[in-house]
């Protein structure tokens, strides 16, 4: 019968912590086995040896970690990752913030058309966004034929293995995280505020820059941030429709495990992404801080 | 002035119009090619038939495919289901440590798929269990989709646990039924939209999921997407296009069937 007292007054007695901490051991068991350990099993192999004739040997070397900072290649590989992931960034934000703030201003049918759509590539898988561009960018792909069938260009066009293509194909996969991290901000958005603006004389272009960005600043750069970490961490869109020379840290990770079968190296690479993605959240989060301070 | 706003308005209109036409692109391509009659993938299409469809059915390499992802995918939702529901539960009623272990359990999702892939597969692809390897095994593979099915479908099933009126849970525990049966008989049937969610957001995160798939999978177990992945390059066929239209596909249809049975069950 006290089991009774258990689930009816959850959040008192000592009884109702243990069950509770029982309900929350599987999953925090399963995370530590299947995610704590191997990502510290990962750390300790960046510092083992890669014989010529296997996977590793067990050592303490920072020599991964001085070729992953000091190889010309592999820096070239972090800066192309860097320099991606911020261009990526910066279109999709752009591009959901003037959609979410056109869906913002719709209602009813048209509005939930609009955020289904918006929704949809969440709901695809990688690989198909990668074959549906494949087919579109081309010289016999659906772009080059539309521009030949309506006058626009006299030849084939071929756009495939560019960074234009790369960048499509990357803004698409986060451009659903953006749009809704936005909207949600401009939901919360009062706006009388806006009508004000216009009442007072303000130019809609006016009230846009003067009103409407400083209330959206901070969902922006929380959807910059995350669209920028979110493109860290992919590859296979980069490689598949990026050209040759955009070479990833993701890529170059998965060279070096299953070619190369260099897995210390794989391992320290990894490493310095998992670095870069954290610094990269945790510089996010400190500007806000440092802005919410800056107000108070 | 007018006509400032007027540009303005129209050139907002202009611009959600080609982010509509953005995001229906890779995927009406992919349903156009995928009933194309020719023998490779190219516009303008010279013919429609259901030929591709026929060919994928009769390649044992797809069809197993499918049937891998299916079965990954299945084991996926049934792990993160086991896991999440009893944390949720518990985390809707915490006070204490509440934000640092939801942020613990929230913290694979923020972790790059080829760092989980590798890791996974060098921590714990050694061992075996019951004698057999894990490594290449379909529960390794859905181990590490739980890791990011885990987080989702916490972040679906807490604030419906969290919005439960706990005074219905009380008065099945003040009538005489156990905790077990106050759960199965009031909280479960209370929350099961939720629930249901949250199962379909798993499913579909290991059914459309290949990076860390790739790392874990033999020929023998490789999913879908992965075998999509790997024959990107060195096939050119339109059975591509059938593979990633049955790929997409699937997942609507789940959660056709889902919104099907929500809609039904919001009836009664």
């Amino acid at each position: 019968m006290t089991d009774i007292a258990t689930v009816a007054h959850v959040g008192r007695g000592p009884r109702t912590v243990s069950l509770r901490w029982l309900l929350l051991a599987p999953a925090i068991m399963f995370i530590a086995i299947v995610f704590g350990l191997p990502l510290m099993y990962l750390v300790r192999m960046s510092f083992n040896l890669h014989p010529p004739d296997g996977t590793y040997v067990e050592a303490w070397t920072l020599k991964n970690y001085i070729t992953v900072l000091t190889n010309p290649l592999q820096l070239a590989t972090i800066g192309m990752t860097v320099y991606i992931s911020l261009v990526t960034a910066a279109i999709t934000v752009t591009g959901s913030f003037i959609f979410a703030h056109f869906v913002w201003g719709q209602k009813g049918k048209l509005r939930t058309v609009l955020l289904a759509i918006a929704l949809g590539p969440m709901l695809v898988s990688e690989i198909s966004v990668i074959i549906g561009w494949r087919m579109f960018f081309p010289s016999n792909g659906l772009l080059s034929y539309s521009l030949i069938w309506t006058g626009l260009a006299d030849e084939k066009i071929n756009l495939l293995a560019t960074q234009t293509a790369a960048v499509v194909g990357l803004s698409y996969i986060s451009m659903p995280y953006c749009f809704f991290t936005i909207l949600s901000v401009l939901n919360g958005i009062d706006r009388n505020l806006l009508t004000a603006s216009g009442d007072l004389g303000a130019s809609p272009v006016r009230t846009f820059f003067r009103v409407l960005l400083p209330l959206t600043k901070g969902a922006l750069a929380s959807a910059f941030t995350q669209a920028f970490v979110f493109t860290m961490g992919i590859y296979a869109t980069t490689n598949a429709l990026g050209p040759d020379s955009l070479w990833t840290m993701g890529y170059e990770i998965q060279r070096q495990m299953l070619s190369r079968r260099d897995w210390p190296l794989a391992s320290a690479i990894a490493v310095v992404l998992v670095v870069i993605i954290t610094l990269a959240a945790l510089m996010a989060q400190w500007l806000r801080h440092r802005k919410g301070r800056g107000h108070a | 002035m007018l006509d400032q706003g007027r540009t303005f308005t129209w050139l907002q209109r202009g611009f959600a119009a080609l982010v509509v036409i953005y995001v229906i692109i890779p995927l009406g391509v992919t349903a156009v090619v995928a009933f194309s009659n020719d023998n490779i993938i190219r516009f303008p299409i010279r013919g429609y038939s259901g030929r591709w469809f026929g060919e994928f059915l009769k390649d044992p390499q797809w069809i197993d495919a499918a049937w891998n992802s299916l079965q990954v995918a299945l084991l996926t939702a049934g792990m993160s289901m086991a896991l999440a529901v009893p944390a949720s539960y518990a985390l809707a009623r915490a006070r204490a440590h509440r934000t640092k272990i939801q942020t613990l359990l929230l913290l694979p999702l923020f972790v790059p798929g080829v760092v989980l892939g590798i890791s996974v597969g060098i921590g714990l692809g050694g061992l075996e269990v019951f004698g057999a390897p894990l490594f290449g095994s379909r529960f390794l593979v859905a181990c590490a989709h739980t890791l990011w099915a885990v987080p989702l479908a916490i972040t679906v099933l807490e604030p419906s646990f969290e919005t439960l009126d706990r005074s219905l849970v009380e008065a099945a525990g003040d009538l005489g039924a156990s905790p077990l049966r106050g759960f199965f008989g009031v909280t479960l049937p209370l929350t099961k939209t939720g629930i249901v969610s949250a199962a379909l957001f798993s499913f579909i995160t290991s059914m459309n999921e290949f990076i860390m798939a790739l790392f874990l999978t033999t020929r023998d177990t490789q999913t879908l997407p992965v075998l999509l992945w790997l024959s990107l390059r060195s096939s050119s066929t339109p059975v591509l296009a059938v593979a990633s239209f049955i790929l997409a596909g699937s997942v609507f249809a789940v959660l056709a069937i889902g919104y099907i049975w929500y809609a039904l069950s919001r009836r009664r």
